[in-house]
């Protein structure tokens, strides 16, 4: 993303589209008990509903260039990044504004779905929302990793609701393992990137990487980064955890799935590659896309094989 | 040096999946899922040690010379055993809803009955 | 597929994985060497800028505390989660033990035991207290200290009984803190935008290094977090104390 004009963005919507849903799930997880069910379902919808209208002003606003947001007011001093950013883009905003449409409206289904369990659903899903908007905004490299666990923790949390036969129950676990090997690849490409350039933001990641001559370290982090990613989004041949969690996830969850985590593991790899890699040298590249299929599948033969017996 | 530290990472992670895969208790399984992700702790906090630095604590700075280790990477290691945490509870409560539902933890057993 | 079959898979593509790793970790820098200037800046920056002396904790709650206000919240979705996991199904209902003979009482836990458990817990909540305080100016901090809190509810199980335990366990308390907890985070992180500032920033008064009251808003974030991560595992050992204890087949 270099030569593009970066526009340092002090706009309050950027927070607020992760503020919003956020304050909106401690208070349902707290607070439930106090407001009737009517509330509860009223105030989670128009929270998402709210959610939804500042990702897709973000959405126009980022429109000819990115907007960029300094949490904790730390902008790069003598060329060094210190804090986390938002690098918020078109497509981004977009990701975002649709997983919150979709969970505008997984939480109307749910109205009469789920039972009482005093608004706990309602907080998942809206964590949920705000762990997408996180990862689809976010420039900081480590962040991503968080908000990849977090949709993945409350996409765990929301699969076992049919908690009385032990089908379901077996296909959450199935894929919280799965996923959790996937985090835990991610994390460890992480740590090779920072190893190698000292820095967990994309864009500085990136420019690190520029020119340089793609190393054995380098090609390794690309593969657990995109192997970790691509069992998100459940691509061939890391998808045998998605039968399970669809199979055992109530429906309104199901639309959830669906519609946003997959697509968020491919975002994913794409924003990584373009941000990160797409500097080194063209035939190094190509390198690491070969490498990408084959390295990056075998982790997951591994994790898989112990529930590859399965006639579904 | 370098060998033995970075080896036990690789160790670690390799046996923790070993332990998944084989396991026949999902309890064991849980634990065994635990073990390879503190081997990607222990990554993180190598990568970020220097050797005779001091932990990153400036209290009685003149009982402490030299340099510190890498705070960056510990507070990276930190979110990642919280994280770690959340998801074993979260795995374990999943195995007490089987072990009423289906009477056994063996991950086999449970499979077969899938079938 | 025979667990045998499944066995030699794995061997295989462990052996990859391995050879992968390995060319990641040998492409390393040399284990010991010179840290990141990233880190370097942070140690020299930190205790000026922001008065503390742990600089792991300025790290977490104020250079990177967006990453940790979704990790407070991966805490508060996995709690929620097990609440759902665990709550009474249709087929259960919830029933205190009972004795079946009415004619004499639950023995009370030996007088040894007892003690053990008041003094054990209220060492723990000291020390849970402390540390969750003096997370600015030593190792420690609110995801810390809050779990040493929250122990202290074990100890009392393991010295007395489920009817005792349950006494310190109400449920909207539990789950109103865990709410403030959470919520709290995101409020802090309002001030900075209502102050004219970024999100999360830093904008209440830093004081003196070495005060536990230094830092500005990280001692207000360690003890939020505090709140809730002591409230979430409280939780936790309610759940999973009410599944045996409690949670019983409804019968027909």
């Amino acid at each position: 993303m270099t030569g593009v004009d970066l526009a340092v963005s002090t706009s309050a919507i950027v927070p607020a589209s992760i503020a919003v849903p956020l304050a909106g799930a401690g208070t349902m997880a707290g607070f439930s008990w106090l407001l009737p069910r009517w509330a509860r379902d009223l105030l989670a919808i128009a929270v998402a509903l709210a959610t939804t209208t500042l990702t897709l002003i973000l959405m126009a606003s980022s429109a000819g260039h990115p907007m960029i947001y300094w949490f904790s007011g730390w902008r790069p001093s003598g060329g060094m990044v210190i804090g986390v950013d938002y690098a918020a883009g078109p497509l981004g905003a977009g990701m975002a504004s649709l997983a919150g449409v979709l969970a505008s409206a997984a939480l109307v289904y749910t109205w009469r779905y789920f039972d009482s369990a005093r608004g706990r659903h309602h907080a998942l899903i809206l964590i949920f929302l705000a762990a997408s908007v996180d990862f689809c905004l976010t420039g900081d490299l480590f962040n991503l990793f968080v908000a990849f666990e977090l949709v993945a923790v409350t996409a765990f949390a929301l699969t076992g609701y049919n908690a009385g036969h032990p089908a379901p129950l077996q296909g959450a676990i199935n894929f919280a393992v799965t996923n959790s090997l996937g985090g835990m690849s991610v994390l460890m490409g992480v740590g090779f990137l920072y190893a190698r350039t000292g820095s967990l933001n994309l864009a500085q990641i990136g420019q690190a990487l520029t020119g340089r001559h793609a190393d054995g370290l380098i090609v390794v982090a690309f593969a657990l980064l995109t192997g970790g990613f691509l069992v998100k989004a459940a691509v061939v041949p890391f998808h045998f955890w998605l039968p399970d969690a669809y199979g055992s996830a109530p429906i309104p969850v199901c639309v959830l799935f669906a519609g946003v985590m997959s697509e968020l593991g491919l975002f994913a790899v794409i924003r990584v590659w373009d941000t990160v890699f797409s500097g080194l040298p063209a035939g190094r590249g190509r390198g690491c896309r070969r490498c990408c299929s084959g390295s990056g599948s075998s982790p997951r033969w591994s994790g898989r094989s112990w529930h590859w017996p399965r006639s579904t | 040096m370098s060998v033995l530290a970075y080896g036990v990472v690789a160790w670690l992670f390799l046996f923790g999946i070993y332990g998944v895969v084989t396991s026949r208790n999902l309890v064991h399984l849980v634990v065994c899922l635990s073990v390879a992700q503190s081997a990607t702790d222990i990554l993180l906090l190598e990568i970020g040690y220097r050797t005779g630095g001091h932990a990153p604590v400036f209290v009685s700075l003149s009982a402490h010379p030299g340099p510190a280790v890498d705070p960056v990477m510990q507070a990276l290691a930190l979110t990642d055993v919280v994280v770690g945490a959340a998801v074993t509870a979260l795995l374990l409560a999943l195995a007490v809803q089987v072990h009423k539902r289906a009477g056994t933890l063996d991950p086999d057993a449970l499979r077969a009955t899938r079938e | 597929m025979s667990r045998r079959a499944r066995l030699v898979l794995f061997t295989a593509a462990a052996a990859a994985l391995a050879v992968t790793l390995g060319a990641g970790l040998a492409g390393l820098p040399s284990f010991g060497g010179q840290i990141t200037s990233y880190a370097r800046i942070l140690n020299e920056l930190a205790p000026r800028q922001r008065h503390v002396t742990d600089v792991v904790s300025a790290i977490t709650f104020d250079y990177r505390g967006i990453d940790t206000l979704f990790e407070e919240f991966i805490l508060l979705g996995a709690v929620a989660g097990i609440s759902v996991l665990l709550r009474p199904l249709s087929d259960e209902t919830r029933q205190l033990p009972q004795d079946k003979a009415p004619d004499r009482t639950i023995p009370p836990p030996s007088p040894a035991v007892w003690l053990l458990a008041v003094l054990l817990s209220s060492l723990l909540v000291l020390t849970g207290l402390e540390t969750i305080t003096h997370g600015t100016l030593t190792p420690g901090g609110g995801f810390q200290g809050g779990v040493i809190l929250a122990s202290a509810i074990y100890v009392v199980f393991l010295g007395t009984n489920y009817a005792t335990v349950e006494r310190f366990q109400p449920a909207p308390l539990l789950e109103a803190s865990d709410g403030v907890g959470a919520s709290g985070y995101v409020f802090i992180g309002l001030l900075g935008l209502l102050a004219g500032a970024s999100f999360l920033s830093n904008v209440v008064g830093l004081g003196v290094t070495g005060n536990p009251i230094s830092g500005g808003t990280i001692p207000l974030l360690n003890l939020v977090v505090g709140v809730e991560v002591a409230g979430g595992f409280v939780i936790l050992a309610s759940e999973f104390l009410d599944q045996t204890a409690v949670i019983r087949t409804r019968r027909r």
